[in-house]
């Protein structure tokens, strides 16, 4: 098996996880799609190296990063005045959009540490290299990611009983 | 909870969203070639032609050397030829088939500032260089990268060509060559401009674009399985480059963008470009397309700019947005059956 049959039978059993861990950061799956897109072909690149250590971990690391890159060059962007007309329904809890909306409202590294430990299933110092971190700040940022969620939780639930 | 958190996430349907292992693939060679180009002037000759055997130096037949008003013949003998700028007509007899690459350097350095490739089938390639420091010829075996994903192009009026021959017009811009699979539901696209990404052909006609899946061949007709092909890609120019393969300073810009069709969610990403031109595919049924910028201003274009093989013509929008300031460009065409719906494009 060539070098590129590995790497495409990567793509093939990494990317349907890849694409939600993204959408799960980003909140919007042209996004993920966009940013599993860019993350894997720099893995392409650096194929050989990578495929002998970790390339999961390896592409979930260029992941996060373009991801942060995106938001850093978003935030140039001047405010658009439109406000997207939204409708409102009565949803539950294992909504799509609710889900995300609930994660988009942690700040970044909460959502992003979040998502490495409840979605990707990695351990705390794993997610801590991942996002060159220390544990304590990945306990941390957990910690309140999870009462943060939580509290919108209740507070939805609250709103819904009056 | 967090338990319930691992739950409810595994639960979570997400939308659909795919990614194309080949289109990876693909995009991943580009890639490295870009880095292998612009990592080491001396690797302009890139290592790739080295391995092909073809014979490095800087020899350049006489017609090359002496350019004249006159579209001038050669053989080409070395794998990287940079030719002095005159406005005038190169012609090499390649091997076949053959991956071509011309790219543009800075004067006085061996620093690439843009490139091309393009695929050809036992035939000439011939440069035209108009207006430039000069332009780098390189010559790459086809085994390089797949000749048949390679998908060579005739795009932005810079490239034209048929069986057995390309021209290409090194001025004002030039394409990439796409990656379209023949059984394509999206593509991706990389145009670079420069110039503030003005474009046009020889004759100033707005740019256009065919897909040519596999080289030599007939035209496919990629976008046959699409279902509402109202897609394009965005040509444009501002002096800030987003792609790390590209220098700092230059002129020029990379675009991309990524039309998802069968779903009808069309989503168009001008990636931090304020001005330019969006050149896209529509239905020749479709008789206008409509574009809407961010200060409400509106855009009727009639949808005849070319045809092309199958249903479809291409066609062409301006766009401009003040400097700094977000561009979102809506765009939707109208057919017999009414208008489409609004598809967003967004720097």
């Amino acid at each position: 098996m060539s070098s590129d049959d590995d790497f495409v039978d990567f793509v093939r059993g990494a990317s349907p996880r890849l694409l939600k861990t993204a959408w799960f950061i980003s909140g919007d799956p042209v996004q993920a799609e966009e940013l599993v897109q860019a993350a894997l072909e720099r893995v392409f690149v650096r194929w050989r190296r990578v495929s002998s250590g970790d390339p999961l971990a390896y592409t979930r690391k260029v992941l996060l990063n373009l991801h942060i890159d995106d938001r850093r060059r978003a935030s140039r962007e001047a405010p658009s005045h439109d406000v997207p007309d939204r409708g409102v329904t009565d949803r539950g809890p294992e909504d799509a959009d609710h889900v995300v909306r609930l994660l988009a409202a942690l700040p970044l590294r909460e959502r992003q540490v979040v998502v490495m430990r409840h979605y990707a299933g990695l351990p705390e110092a794993d997610v801590a290299d991942l996002l060159g971190i220390s544990l304590g700040t990945v306990k941390s940022s957990a910690s309140r990611g999870l009462a943060k969620l939580r509290e919108s939780l209740a507070r939805e639930e609250n709103s819904h009983a009056h | 909870m967090p338990t319930d958190l691992t739950d409810v996430l595994e639960r979570t349907s997400a939308p659909v969203m795919h990614i194309d292992p080949y289109a990876v693939v693909s995009g991943g060679r580009r890639r490295r070639l870009r880095r292998r180009l612009t990592t080491g002037g001396a690797a302009l000759g890139v290592a790739a032609v080295v391995a092909a055997g073809l014979v490095v130096g800087p020899e350049l037949t006489r017609d090359a050397q002496r350019p004249t008003p006159a579209a001038s013949t050669g053989t080409l003998t070395s794998s990287t030829v940079t030719v002095p700028l005159k406005g005038d007509r190169y012609s090499y007899r390649l091997a076949s088939p053959t991956v071509v690459e011309f790219g543009r350097v800075k004067q006085g350095t061996r620093q690439v500032v843009d490139l091309q490739r393009a695929t050809i089938v036992n035939g000439q390639a011939w440069v035209q260089a108009k207006n430039r420091p000069g332009v780098v010829l390189g010559i790459l075996p086809a085994t390089f990268g797949r000749a048949d994903d390679l998908a060579a192009s005739a795009g932005s009026g810079a490239w034209e060509g048929a069986d057995g021959r390309v021209v290409g017009r090194m001025y004002a811009t030039y394409a990439r060559v796409y990656d379209v699979p023949a059984d394509a539901a999206r593509f991706r696209g990389r145009i670079y401009a420069d110039e503030g990404g003005r474009v046009h052909g020889p004759g100033g006609e707005l740019p256009t674009v065919e897909f040519r899946p596999h080289a030599g061949g007939d035209p496919v007709t990629v976008w046959a399985n699409s279902t509402d092909g109202l897609y394009g890609y965005l040509v444009g120019g501002d002096p800030s480059p987003t792609s790390a393969a590209l220098p700092e300073s230059g002129p020029v810009a990379q675009q991309q963008a990524m039309v998802s069709l069968p779903d009808g969610r069309g989503d168009i990403d001008t990636d931090g470009v304020e001005q330019g031109w969006f050149v896209g595919v529509a239905p020749k049924a479709a008789s206008t397309l409509e574009a809407r910028l961010t200060d409400g201003t509106t855009i009727l274009t009639p949808l005849t700019t070319k045809p092309l093989d199958g249903d479809y013509s291409a066609f062409a929008v301006e766009y401009r947005g003040a400097p700094g300031q977000q561009v979102r460009l809506m765009l939707r065409y109208r057919t017999p059956q009414g208008w489409t719906q609004w598809r967003q494009a967004a720097n």
